[in-house]
């Protein structure tokens, strides 16, 4: 058996995002501050009147505030999955066997333990190949996704105590024509799977596993 | 600029479509004639075993073989003949996806001394069975 864990790359990503966020929301400050302090100076020690010294203040806010938001999006985006964790624990993901051939069955478990009481909305497995493609159009670099679902597995919505766990599991099958793994520096095929859980009134729970196919048939 | 017409033959394999279709480690044999419309001197000429991607994203390619067969000078309408074998890796698989193909090919050039090169390839099919697709939608 074999316990699979997400993507490091996806973590190391959301790490280093974080800190270029803060990094940014004190550069978007950066504005202000410069303009701000010298106003609100000279305004209490009364060198400049308020119908003067406005103006700039509001032109330094409104140029600030865009990027001021940008940087809080991007912090947010970056420790959402801590937010989610708030409420349940990193899940525990076991195979029978994480290196497999088309053709082949496997089996998968999926526990996760609630830290408080919520709805479970739904629950949804499934195991996918995905295409990606990375290309350039000028300096710009575009990532594509497609996904092939070959199966799929949905739990129903169910209310879950403090302490209880969601557990699933049964069998997945590589389709016996499938394409194996295939990752090279522009064009990758990686079969993963795809576990998410909806949290009544909270952020959902989505995170992805990967599976390797290896280039043999049965 | 001198041109030539190639010949690419690949021995055995069943078609499948309009390719020759070949198993994962099995031998690819198979001959290239030449013939030029003027003398050519030619740096190499080389047969090449190698696949790419075609698709949405941008081009990844790799090589398997390699053999150069002549170093001199083609000689005009003169029909040169040069067999090859290479050795088939187990993967990448031929596949046509959704954003993605994966082609193999026999590529014959000839590197001609400041000058283009000149060259032809003959795609082929490398798979355990037919060309492999990506999967129905479940």
């Amino acid at each position: 058996m074999k316990t699979l864990k997400p993507p490091v790359e996806a973590r190391q990503m959301r790490g280093c995002l974080a800190v270029f966020a803060v990094l940014w929301l004190i550069g978007s400050c950066v504005p202000l501050l410069f303009v701000a302090m010298p106003l609100v100076l000279s305004l209490t020690s009364g060198e400049a009147e308020v119908s003067t010294a406005v103006p700039p203040l509001l032109v330094t806010v409104l140029f600030s505030v865009p990027f001021f938001l940008v940087g809080v999006g991007l912090l947010v985006w970056s420790v959402w999955p801590m937010v989610v964790g708030l409420r349940v624990t990193r899940p525990e993901v076991v195979v029978s066997d994480d290196a497999v051939r088309p053709g082949d069955t496997f089996s998968f478990s999926f526990r996760q333990t609630f830290k408080r009481a919520a709805e479970m909305k739904q629950a949804s497995f499934q195991l996918l190949l995905r295409e990606t493609a990375i290309y350039r159009r000028g300096t710009d670099t575009y990532t594509v996704h497609h996904d092939h679902v070959v199966q799929r597995h949905d739990l129903p919505p169910r209310s879950f105590q403090a302490g209880e766990t969601l557990s699933d599991q049964g069998l997945w099958q590589i389709p016996a024509e499938a394409m194996h793994t295939f990752v090279a520096d522009r064009n990758r095929l990686r079969w993963l799977i795809l576990a998410q859980v909806g949290i009544g009134g909270w952020p959902d729970f989505k995170e992805e596993y990967e599976v390797r196919v290896l280039p043999e048939r049965m | 600029m001198a041109k030539a017409d190639f010949l690419i033959t690949l021995q055995g394999g069943d078609l499948d479509g309009n390719w020759p279709h070949f198993a994962p480690g099995s031998t690819l044999a198979g001959s290239v004639q030449i013939v030029t419309d003027s003398d050519l001197r030619a740096n190499h000429v080389w047969v090449r075993l190698q696949w790419h991607t075609e698709g949405r994203g941008d081009r990844d390619q790799g090589r398997a073989g390699e053999l150069d067969v002549f170093q001199g000078v083609l000689t005009a309408q003169t029909p040169y003949t040069y067999g090859f074998h290479f050795a088939l890796p187990r993967e990448p698989w031929s596949y046509a996806g959704h954003y993605i193909n994966i082609i193999w090919e026999v590529v014959v050039e000839i590197d001609v001394p400041m000058a283009p090169d000149l060259r032809q390839s003959q795609l082929f099919i490398l798979a355990p069975g037919s060309l492999v697709r990506a999967p129905a939608a479940a």
